[in-house]
């Protein structure tokens, strides 16, 4: 038996056209910043343990002081300030291992009202906050229960102590704001879980604080909206297939195989945020409307 | 000027993306997913390249994220068989091919962590020394794992050879 031989038959993987654009995108999308970025949060992180161990509780202490002293959150948040009406700042940050099993990096965010001398919640920022909070527990509980899961199938499909070597799970809460526009606010949670790679969710926030309910894509567009997004979707899905044929969509392009999971319609529970020109940009997550390689997929609808 | 951790592995990226294609491959045997892992492999190695601690085993470095990426995959699909699609027809015509395939087949259908050492060393020509820095083992972990490999094949490609 020659098992080199066989080697041919791997060698004979045919390598498809598409890889060089995968790699590069995935290259463009991970640049140095981002890399710099995450090396210094982790050098932080990295700091703030050194800090628990000299004045042990500290970390625990700031974490409560800025979920009680909304003042104290203000200060130690140096976090955009977005407008005069509401911020978005992190209410919640706790950054390090836990139980030697958790790459905790988690910023919470909240949305904080703010008047001229104090800062104040409304019934809806309340709600909206308290939401914030239920997803990010529930998004921690359902990562550790994967993560035990996976530990225990490890060892008892043969891996060894040397072999988990520590591994550890990432946990990342991040938000991002995307717009502010007078009463219209409008933001995105990112949390996102992983060992090696990570799996993503996106939600998204669109309030608008002097009516205090959230903000459709029907209050943007009219009544029609479900109509002006689809063929704006459509005619830009058209768009970037022409301009590179490396762009896929399901269904698209005279592909009939994955027609049923192409993109069809929008819904009322599509989400979406408004950008800068306040426009809403709808966001199909990877996997949805086109193949795990092009990732999310944003669409800008102008008005 | 010493070159930064970032340009190193974007440009062992791009040197060795054929072959961490084929290693994704080989483990899921289905093209998109195989793009895939070769994309969140590169997300989380540029992400966490500034950790790195020798940079002359990036290349392994990078092994291990394709393989661990790919071992994930497979346990959230687990309920999908896995065919190969895009393996040359054409090929069927060289003499001795079957045989071989037969030896693919067979190494494919060794149970981990065996599968990704017979893998790393005799079709991606890693030496034992890179296998243990890929695998996290020490290197006479890894040459029990090969030679208990080797013998699995045999027994099983004999025995088909006389059922």
């Amino acid at each position: 038996m020659k098992i080199e031989d066989s080697k041919k038959i791997y060698d004979s993987i045919e390598i498809p056209p598409e890889l060089d654009l995968v790699v590069k995108n995935a290259i463009s999308k991970s640049s140095r910043k981002r890399a710099v970025y995450i090396r210094r949060k982790m050098l932080m992180r990295k700091f703030f343990r050194g800090l628990t161990v000299t004045a042990a509780g500290l970390v625990v202490c700031t974490t409560v002081a800025l979920n009680t002293i909304p003042a104290f959150a203000t200060e130690m948040a140096k976090l955009p300030v977005i407008g005069a009406i509401a911020k978005v700042l992190t209410v919640r940050a706790v950054h390090g291992v836990e139980e030697n099993m958790y790459n905790v990096d988690m910023d919470v965010p909240n949305v904080v009202m703010e008047s001229s001398s104090n800062v104040a919640n409304t019934e809806f920022t309340e709600k909206i906050n308290s939401e914030i909070e239920k997803t990010v527990n529930d998004y921690r509980a359902q990562a550790e229960k994967d993560f035990e899961e996976y530990k225990k199938a490890f060892f008892e499909t043969g891996g060894t102590e040397e072999e988990w070597n520590n591994r550890k799970m990432d946990i990342i809460i991040d938000y991002d704001v995307k717009s502010q526009n007078g009463n219209i606010l409008s933001f995105e949670l990112v949390t996102s879980k992983g060992w090696v790679a990570s799996n993503e969710e996106r939600h998204y926030y669109n309030l608008n604080l002097d009516t205090d309910k959230e903000i459709t894509l029907k209050d943007l567009l009219g009544d029609d909206y479900i109509n002006i997004c689809n063929e704006s979707i459509k005619k830009q899905i058209e768009q970037r297939m022409a301009e590179d044929e490396n762009n896929l969509y399901f269904g698209f392009g005279g592909d009939d195989t994955m027609q049923e999971a192409g993109f069809k319609t929008i819904s009322d529970d599509t989400p979406f945020y408004i950008n800068e020109n306040g426009n809403p940009v709808i966001v199909f997550e990877k996997y949805e409307i086109a193949p795990g390689y092009m990732g999310y997929q944003e669409f800008e609808i102008t008005k | 000027m010493e070159k930064d951790l970032y340009d190193l592995t974007v440009s062992c990226i791009l040197e060795h993306q054929e072959k961490f294609y084929k290693l994704a491959y080989s483990y899921v045997r289905n093209k998109e997913s195989a793009l895939d892992i070769v994309q969140n492999s590169i997300c989380t190695a540029l992400e966490k390249c500034y950790t790195i601690k020798n940079p002359q085993a990036i290349k392994t470095w990078l092994y291990k994220i394709i393989i661990n990426e790919a071992l994930q995959h497979i346990k959230a699909s687990k309920n999908e068989a896995p065919t190969d699609e895009t393996l040359p027809e054409q090929s069927y015509n060289e003499p001795y091919f079957d045989k071989n395939m037969e030896v693919y087949e067979a190494v494919q259908n060794l149970s981990e962590p065996v599968r990704t050492v017979i893998i790393l060393h005799y079709y991606e020509d890693l030496t034992i020394k890179q296998i243990a820095e890929t695998t996290n083992t020490n290197p006479n972990t890894v040459k029990t794992r090969l030679y208990s490999g080797l013998s699995k094949l045999e027994n099983k490609l004999s025995k088909e050879a006389f059922a």
